[in-house]
């Protein structure tokens, strides 16, 4: 234990003590003793908070859960609130990206985002699936706010499913997807850009896809 | 080193609110470097009371003179990182100082990212990077340049050292404090100064960039022009600026986070000269006032 420092458990209790609605579940896929990390951080951030449960699968045993909720690559952690949103992590949300991990926890309870109703619309209009990854290091600032926004427009629309996805866990990834800067969006396998975007512009791309 | 306030950027908004919060007999401690200020190259025409064109850099250094006089202390370095400890915000300087502060004003304008150059926009993500901190860990065993001048670029070639066989650092003239110059002096960084940067170029990817007409052959260009920018230091006391790069604040200059106010430029247009001394005026009283209620509070609970 000790992955998560006493001062931001408290923290963390006040802050999803005030904001989480209903009952989330953190899926953690893993395999056999490898990343006990991520394990362990999962865990500690479900003391938190008695409405935050974490499952613990296995990639090679629990076949039927892996096809269930699509998970190619581990570790992974899919974020399920009242229906699964399709909120993914691929690699440890560490570094600046706990935050985000934090904050989709409290938007998959309600089962809501705070984007602009123009926003939402424009989501409900979508009726193809869409995959959104994004790539990211834990040491960059501006990743977060990609994350987050790909993580709330999967949220609002069911067809969304939206990945983080930790370059340098992923390193045949990073070079299949020519990584090279982060934060890097790929949608659909074949729109991409580089760097923060505004709502607008980046349901533009998706739009697009 | 202790204060009550701590000024991030010795503009016109900076220095204004330094000037105010001295006033009230805070301790204040401005960081940051007149020539860099926006206004430093500026003829200014429009401002009240100002007929004739009048020189930025004169107007700024009669405000340092003022803000001393009633007490502020000027550190001419930028700061490179800024975190939380408990209920205090610490900030690192280029000069290797830590400076602990009860309240923070941001008033670091805005600065010019971009070099400019032919290859710089298609290359972004393939080579191109704005983030040595971000991008750092894609360049393992290989050659990159940095492209700058000031902090930002001399310790992203610091950090990027680390990763990379090689990192040129090249300047026009590498302005930055000694501490910086002596983590420079490592086996695999070479400094090129006084050589202009023409083009980037390479096929899918960049391949390298040429320097006066002479090639240099490097896989990842990074562009970090002056200080380290706003997201970089607000990020880790959990400020968000806005996708153009803005901080939002409401009408007493308060972020969303407590004890950090901004001011200035950084807070979005118009970018002039009169809104950010406006902006200075109220972030120096609020943070003043914010911070002798905290120290009455810290004094009753003891
Ligand atoms: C060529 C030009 C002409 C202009 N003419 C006019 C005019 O005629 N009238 C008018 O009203 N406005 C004019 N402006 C705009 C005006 O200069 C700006 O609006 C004003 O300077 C903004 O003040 P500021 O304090 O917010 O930012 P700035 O003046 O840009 O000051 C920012 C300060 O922050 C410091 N800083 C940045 N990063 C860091 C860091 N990491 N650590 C420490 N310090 C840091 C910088 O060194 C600088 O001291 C002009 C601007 C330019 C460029």
């Amino acid at each position: 234990m000790g992955a998560i420092s006493e001062k931001d458990k408290k923290h963390l209790q006040k802050i999803f003590e005030k904001n989480v609605q209903t009952g989330v579940k953190i899926l953690v896929f893993t395999q056999e003793d490898r990343h006990r990390e991520i394990k362990e951080l999962m865990q500690e951030l479900a003391t938190t908070s008695n409405k935050i449960e974490v499952e613990l699968y296995d990639f090679t045993r629990d076949s039927e859960k892996i096809k269930q909720y699509n998970i190619d690559k581990i570790p992974a952690i899919a974020i399920i609130g009242k229906e699964d949103y399709g909120v993914r992590f691929y690699g440890i949300p560490s570094g600046y990206e706990f935050s985000s991990l934090v904050e989709d926890i409290i938007d998959v309870s309600r089962g809501t985002t705070d984007l602009p109703e123009k926003i939402r619309n424009q989501l409900g209009s979508i009726n193809k699936p869409i995959h959104i990854q994004v790539f990211v290091t834990p040491t960059c600032p501006y990743c977060p706010k990609v994350v987050r926004l790909a993580h709330k427009f999967a949220i609002e629309n069911d067809l969304i499913i939206s990945d983080m996805i930790e370059a340098t866990e992923f390193p045949n990834l990073a070079l299949k997807y020519r990584v090279m800067s982060v934060p890097k969006t790929v949608i659909n396998e074949k729109i991409e850009f580089v760097g923060a975007l505004s709502e607008e512009d980046f349901l533009e791309y998706i739009l697009a896809a | 080193m202790n204060t009550d306030i701590l000024i991030i950027g010795s503009g016109p908004a900076g220095i204004q609110a330094a000037i105010y919060a001295a006033r009230r007999k805070v301790d204040v401690i401005i960081l940051g470097k007149l020539e860099n200020s926006s206004l430093a190259k500026a003829h200014v025409e429009n401002y009240f009371g100002i007929s004739g064109p009048i020189v930025g850099i004169d107007l700024l250094r009669v405000g340092k003179e003022q803000a001393e006089k009633f007490g502020a202390k000027f550190i001419e370095e930028d700061a490179l990182h800024l975190e939380r400890k408990d209920d205090k915000f610490i900030v690192k300087t280029e000069g290797g100082k830590e400076v602990e502060s009860k309240a923070v004003i941001f008033a670091m304008g805005v600065s010019r990212k971009k070099l400019g150059v032919k290859g710089e926009q298609q290359f972004q993500g393939r080579g191109v990077s704005y983030c040595a901190e971000c991008d750092c860990g894609f360049f393992k065993g290989k050659k990159v340049a940095v492209i700058g001048d000031g902090s930002a670029a001399a310790s992203s070639a610091i950090l990027l050292a680390k990763y990379a066989s090689k990192v040129y650092l090249i300047s026009k003239k590498l302005s930055t404090s000694e501490h910086l110059q002596d983590e420079l002096k490592v086996g695999n960084i070479e400094i090129i100064e006084g050589k202009r940067i023409s083009e980037i170029y390479g096929n899918s990817a960049v391949g390298g960039i040429k320097l006066d007409g002479s090639s240099l052959e490097v896989e990842g260009v990074f562009i970090e022009l002056g200080s380290k920018g706003v997201i970089e230091l607000a990020v880790n006391v959990g400020l968000l600026p806005d996708p153009r790069g803005y901080i939002h604040v409401n009408e007493e200059q308060k972020t969303s986070v407590l004890g950090i106010f901004a001011c200035g430029d950084i807070c979005g247009p118009p970018l002039q000269l009169a809104k950010a001394v406006g902006e200075g005026c109220i972030a120096g009283i609020e943070a003043a006032e914010y911070v002798k209620r905290i120290s009455k509070l810290e004094k009753q609970t003891v």
